[in-house]
Formats: structure tokens, C-alpha cells, sequence
């Protein structure tokens, strides 16, 4: 077994512990369980509001989510890192537009990490700035949308170009117009083709 | 199976039928003739044959056995009912060749129960067959006997003798106009499988309809649809057979916590579900449902709701399962995926058979719920790039692609945005076994796998599956739980809404589970 593995288990073993002792029961009128941050940054199928957020991760919520942001403590576990990413953009702020822009310029800061460990990081990183909204962002998004593929015949790298393009979209500031349509021009995934086109048409006001 | 009804009441054709009996014999007395071999009295008839209308026949074991207006005597023998227009009736064959027991909207006989006095046979629907129309008495008159239940042409009975084999005698409420009021009589449903029919509407919001759940259901699904996608459709309202408010339309979370019967308004498609918990009992009889359309909760809509009822009749635990692909060709973490990247690399992979397929089948297994694993489906969904990486605002048009009624589907998608959601559900709960709606299966994120293993992602696609089932979260995000008492709050119950969950399910949840109509 190694070592990441080892660790990964022995966290998700302390966390087990800890969900037993600290739940108090609460059918019958008694009180609700309560959710951890750990646990709202697993959920399966759903986003953390800023609220549900707020209320797992006193008192220094966005202190919280960086340093999870960045691989520290609580942050170990690429699931709960990546959620955490997302999870910036309920704190639009510039120490949460820093750490994100830090993080999709270093993801791997440790060097440990596979490279398709790294693509889920920067595509929630992209996410997460997108909805920050600082046009001024569009520069570095774009250097994402155009990533050329490997091997062009598979397209190999069409989901962080696709993840980007989606980005520019939910930002919505008109100036990814421009390397939009560039890469529009020689794009050749009908994936990235899709979520281009999409971008355009909302930047040009449709709907 | 539920219980009979029985009766001591004189029956008209008990006379004829003994006067009948002398003059067809039924004795067994060892005659050589066979099977369609003409005859004059049971005599002429092989052992274990009888002689009826001058044919030898096999005897009879149930009254439907011998074809209309005849009963099967205790001895096997089939005997002509002779009966007269207006008679009293509460079961089909208390009537006469060329009659039925057409259900009159009174209890003629003070059990309780609605009964029926002999009439001519109309033409139209036998039972079984399927009756519809904008008025309880428009559907009535399309069936041979007069009498339409649940969508279907139903024969009136006593006990489970008195309908074909594969069906059972069970109590079925009834609307009766005008002035409204509820009864129920005792009909012929099918044994098993499932009941769907759609409930006629023509009202916006605040239609107020019957949901009649019979004696022989075992759960029933209500199913509201409508095409404007921007609307609202569901129940805004539920009344128990008691008259008991089971569910009111939630507008905070807390009111939807704390209704009986949990529901919300989604849209396009909205599916209420019962029961929901083994703690409380499911009450058979006329509940009274409120549907519409809903621009928001405060506001009515515009468009008819569709209504679609379903129930479940029998224990069956079979779910068939089909696996929708999408393009996984080099998808990030490819390595992980062992091929299993389109329909033929799933059925060859070794760990999506024997990892993801085996870890599937033991999380139903445990809960009694057979996985048609080696009958499982495999579909490659091409050319549609527009939801390989697949937004949450889209799940709908995602699921709408299946095609074939029954069981479960699970679409496999190369990614969902926002990133970190693993899976979604539709509905939830999902249409029980109705394909083709914007609520019909689950969709799983294939880079999942970028950072977890195939057995985690089984549990992730099972927890999807068991929520358009029918469970709910055993503990919310915002720690509301789920209406079943036994359910554990920790982290080991499939349920748990966090992917720190494992794989148990209560036994209060198993049952719940084993309840859909999706189940075979």
C-alpha cells in the first residue's frame, strides 16, 4: 500500500470517528446532525452554498478553503482540494482571486501529483475564477483555451480546452470575443466547438 | 396478497346451476373420449375430463376457466349461470352468457362495497384491456362489462376464485358523481408487474384528482409532466384516505422536511412517490392529489400538467440496467478507465465487469434487489458534443435520450460541471421505469476516476441509483434526514450525501428501495 493511500485512508478513517462522536441523534425531535467541512466538501451531488459553507467552516471560512486550496490540511484528499477550489468563488474577494490564480499556475506545488490529478484542479480552478468575474482574467483562461492536443487526431486535450471556453463564457466579459473566434478558426473537436460556440452566443447578447 | 372479500349472500344462479349439473352430469365415469372429442354427458369423457356443450374438456380450476356466463363447480365441472337483467351481482360470473356485472354506484348489499346488477353485455374492452375518457362514465362505456378502473376494463369480484389466474380480487376505490363521493368495490388486477395509466386533466393549476391506490399495490408513483421547461409542474397538495394532509407545497426547506410525504415542484417532470418510509402504514384507498403548473411557487402556470400513475403490484426485485456512453475516447485520466471508454470496451474491461459491475451488483444484492448484471445494456451515445462534458442545466436533455421502459439507466459523461459533482439524479425521484422523460436515469462523471478508484465510483453510481429509486439523502448537506427511522447518520450508509460514504442500507431503507415500479 502506499503511502498517499495509507494516509488517504487513515484520514477518511479519523473522519469516520469523528462523524460518529460528534452526531447527536436527531429523529424524534432531537437535534440535526451536524455537517462537517469535510464532509460538505465530499458531497456527491450537490454545491455547498455560501451559507452551508459559512456554517461548517467557522470561524475563518475562506482562510479554511485556501489553505484546502492549496493541499494543506484538509486539503490532502484531491476531491476535497478540488471542491474547495470551486468553493472560492462564494468568497469573491481578492485574497480568493490571488489563491486561485496561484493555484492554476502551480497546481502541483509538492510535485506529487498525476497529470490527470492536475486537470481536475485547473478545471475547477477555471470554474472558480470564471465566476469571480474579473475581466482582467480573461488573459490567463485563454491561455488554457488554447492548449493544442498531444495527438490532434483524438483530440486528447479537448476537456480543458472545452473547460475553458466554458469559463469565458460565464465570465462574461466581451473581450474573449476575440480568441474565441481564434480558436473557433482552427478548433477541430466538435466538443470545444460546442462550448466556443456557446461562449459566442452569449457574449453577443443571445440567449 | 390481500384479503378477500367474503360473502354468505344467496347466489342467483346456485338453483340453476344445480339444475344444470343434472343434465350435463358430473360424475367421472371413465368414458374413452378425449379432448374435443363430442360428447353427451361427462360419462363419454376420459378420467378428468368434463363434458361441456357436447365437447370433452379439461376440468376447470377457476371460474374464468370456463368462459362467460359459466362458474366452475368444486368438482371442476363448468356449469351455465342463468341469470336475468336487473339481478343483483357483486362478481362477474354471478351473470349469464351474454351478460356482465355492470357496477351500480350504490353498496346494494350493505358490505360496504360497491355491488352491480346483471346487464346486457356492451361491446367494448375485456378485462384487462385499456379505458380512457374525459369522464368516469366516457371510460365506463368502453368496457364489455361497464366498468373502468385505473385506466383498465375490470371485472367485479368476491375473491381471488373468481378472476383468471395471474390476477387477484382487490379493493379499488372509486370516484362517484354527482355529488362527489368515494366508495370502492372489489376488482380483477393483474397479479404482477406494474399498472401505469394517465390521468385525464384540463385545468392549468389546481386540478384536483383521485389517486386511488388499490388494496393490491405495493407503491404507487404519481408522474407530472409538462413541456415548458421554465414552468414548475407537480402536487401542491395530498390528502390521505382519512382526509389527513400528508403534504402540503413546501416553500422553505424546513416545510419540505416536515411533510409527511415529501415532494417538490421541479421542471418539466416531478415524480411523488409512496410510501416513503416503513415506519408509517401504506393506507390503501382514495387519496386526493392537487397538480398543476407553477411559474413559481407563488404564482400559476399556464400549461395542462400530463398525469401518469403507477403502481406497483407485486414483490418483484429484478432491475434491469442499461450503461449509456458518451465519447470517453482520451479522456483525461484514460488510463484509469481500462477501456471501458464506449459500450464494447465496458462489456471487455475488467474493471468496470469485475470491479464497478461487481461492487454495483453487491450494494443492490445486500439490499435484496437482484441486478440484471449479465442482462445488462450497453449503448454508445454518439456525434452528441454538445453533452460529453455535461452542465447540470442539461441533465435533462441528457436523460431524455433513453429509449427503452423499465429499470434504471446510467449515462456515463466524460465530465459535469461545476466541478466535484460526481453524479446526478433525475428527478429525484426518477419516473419509475419510464424512459425518454428529462428525469430518466443518472449521470456519472467519468473523471471521477482521475482521483478515486472503480469501486468508489460504484458506490457514487449506486447512491445516484438508490435516489431516483425512491431514498432520499440519509443526512442532507444541511443535516436533514430522511423520513426512515432506522437509517443511520454516519458515514457508512449509502445514503450519506458526502462520497465519504460507504455502502450499508438500513432495513428500513432496503424495503423503501425494493418498493419501486422500476423493479421487475
Amino acid at each position: 500500500m502506499s503511502t498517499r493511500t495509507s494516509l488517504r485512508r487513515l484520514t477518511l478513517a479519523t473522519l469516520a470517528t469523528f462523524a460518529l462522536v460528534r452526531v447527536e441523534p436527531a429523529r424524534g425531535g432531537g437535534e440535526m446532525p451536524v455537517v462537517s467541512a469535510d464532509d460538505l466538501l465530499s458531497a456527491r451531488d450537490y454545491v455547498p452554498t455560501r451559507a452551508d459553507l459559512d456554517q461548517a467552516m467557522q470561524p475563518e471560512p475562506l482562510q479554511d478553503l485556501v489553505q484546502r486550496a492549496f493541499g494543506g490540511p484538509g486539503g490532502e484528499d484531491i476531491g476535497i482540494r478540488l471542491r474547495a477550489i470551486r468553493a472560492l468563488a462564494q468568497y469573491p474577494s481578492d485574497d480568493a482571486h490571488s489563491a486561485l490564480l496561484l493555484v492554476l499556475e502551480s497546481p502541483d506545488l509538492q510535485g506529487n501529483l498525476a497529470p490527470e490529478e492536475v486537470f481536475v484542479l485547473q478545471r475547477a480552478t477555471l470554474e472558480a475564477l470564471a465566476e469571480l468575474g474579473d475581466p482582467d482574467d480573461v488573459a490567463v483562461i485563454t491561455e488554457f483555451l488554447m492548449t493544442d492536443d498531444a495527438n490532434p487526431a483524438n483530440c486528447d486535450r479537448r476537456d480543458i480546452r472545452a473547460a475553458a471556453a466554458h469559463a469565458l463564457r460565464v465570465l462574461g466579459s466581451t473581450t474573449a470575443q476575440t480568441p474565441l473566434r481564434a480558436r473557433l478558426a482552427v478548433e477541430i473537436c466538435p466538443q470545444v466547438e460546442f462550448a466556443i460556440n456557446e461562449a459566442l452566443r452569449e457574449l453577443l447578447g443571445g440567449t | 396478497m390481500p384479503p378477500s372479500r367474503r360473502t354468505s349472500r344467496p347466489r342467483p344462479w346456485v338453483a340453476s346451476l344445480i339444475a344444470t349439473a343434472v343434465l350435463l352430469g358430473t360424475g367421472g365415469c371413465g368414458g374413452g373420449g378425449g379432448i374435443g372429442e363430442r360428447c353427451d354427458s361427462v360419462s363419454e369423457c376420459a378420467d378428468g375430463l368434463q363434458c361441456l356443450n357436447h365437447i370433452c374438456l379439461p376440468r376447470c380450476e377457476r371460474h374464468a376457466d370456463c368462459g362467460d356466463g359459466h362458474v366452475c363447480r368444486t368438482d371442476g365441472t363448468c356449469e351455465v349461470v342463468d341469470s336475468m337483467v336487473g339481478d343483483f351481482c357483486d362478481r362477474e360470473i354471478d351473470c349469464g352468457p351474454g351478460q356482465a356485472c355492470k357496477l351500480r354506484d350504490e353498496d346494494l348489499d350493505g358490505d360496504g362495497f360497491l355491488a352491480g346488477e346483471c346487464q346486457p353485455e356492451e361491446s367494448g374492452g375485456v378485462l384487462d384491456d385499456a379505458c380512457t375518457g374525459d369522464t368516469p362514465e366516457e371510460a365506463d362505456a368502453q368496457c364489455r362489462t361497464g366498468t373502468c378502473a385505473l385506466g383498465r376494463c375490470v371485472h367485479v369480484c368476491v375473491e381471488d376464485l373468481d378472476c383468471p389466474v395471474s390476477h387477484v380480487c382487490s379493493t379499488i376505490p372509486r370516484l362517484i358523481p354527482p355529488p362527489s363521493r368515494v366508495s370502492s368495490f372489489w376488482g380483477c388486477l393483474p397479479s404482477t408487474g406494474t399498472i401505469t395509466y394517465s390521468v385525464p386533466t384540463d385545468e392549468p393549476y389546481e386540478q384536483r384528482i383521485l389517486l386511488p391506490v388499490p388494496g393490491a399495490a405495493r407503491s404507487v408513483a404519481l408522474v407530472a409532466s409538462i413541456d415548458d421547461l421554465d414552468q414548475l409542474v407537480g402536487a401542491v397538495s395530498l390528502e390521505s384516505p382519512e382526509g389527513d394532509s400528508l403534504y402540503l407545497v413546501p416553500f422553505t426547506r424546513d416545510e419540505y422536511f416536515a411533510n409527511t410525504v415529501r415532494h417538490e415542484l421541479l421542471p418539466g417532470i416531478s415524480t411523488l412517490t409512496m410510501p416513503q418510509t416503513p415506519d408509517a402504514p401504506f393506507a390503501k384507498g382514495a387519496y386526493f392529489v392537487d397538480v398543476g403548473s407553477y411559474l413559481d411557487l407563488e404564482t400559476p402556470g399556464t400549461e395542462v400538467p400530463d398525469i401518469d400513475i403507477i403502481y406497483k403490484l407485486d414483490d418483484s426485485r429484478h432491475l434491469d440496467i442499461r450503461f449509456h456512453f458518451l465519447d470517453l475516447e482520451s479522456h483525461p485520466c484514460q488510463d484509469r478507465l481500462d477501456g471501458a471508454i464506449d459500450a464494447l470496451g465496458a462489456q471487455e474491461s475488467n474493471a468496470f465487469q469485475d470491479v464497478f459491475l461487481r461492487e454495483l451488483d453487491l450494494i443492490f444484492a445486500r439490499a435484496g434487489v437482484i441486478l440484471e448484471r449479465d442482462a445488462a445494456t450497453y449503448i454508445d451515445i454518439p456525434d452528441r458534443p454538445d453533452l460529453d462534458g455535461l452542465d447540470v442545466s442539461r441533465l435533462g436533455d441528457l436523460l431524455a435520450l433513453s429509449e427503452q421502459t423499465g429499470g434504471v439507466n446510467v449515462f456515463f459523461v466524460r465530465t459535469i460541471a461545476p466541478a466535484g459533482l460526481q453524479g446526478l439524479a433525475g428527478g429525484p425521484p426518477a419516473p419509475p421505469g419510464v424512459p425518454g422523460t428529462r428525469a430518466s436515469g443518472v449521470a456519472i462523471a467519468m473523471d471521477t476516476l482521475c482521483y478515486e478508484d472503480w469501486r468508489y465510483l460504484a458506490r457514487t453510481t449506486a447512491h445516484e441509483l438508490a435516489r431516483t429509486l425512491g431514498l432520499s439523502r440519509s443526512v442532507e448537506p444541511d443535516g436533514h434526514e430522511d423520513p426512515i427511522a432506522d437509517s443511520d447518520y454516519g458515514v457508512n450508509n449509502l445514503m450519506y450525501f458526502s462520497d465519504h460514504g460507504d455502502s450499508d442500507l438500513s432495513a428500513g431503507q432496503r424495503q423503501i428501495l425494493r418498493l419501486s415500479p422500476a423493479l421487475r
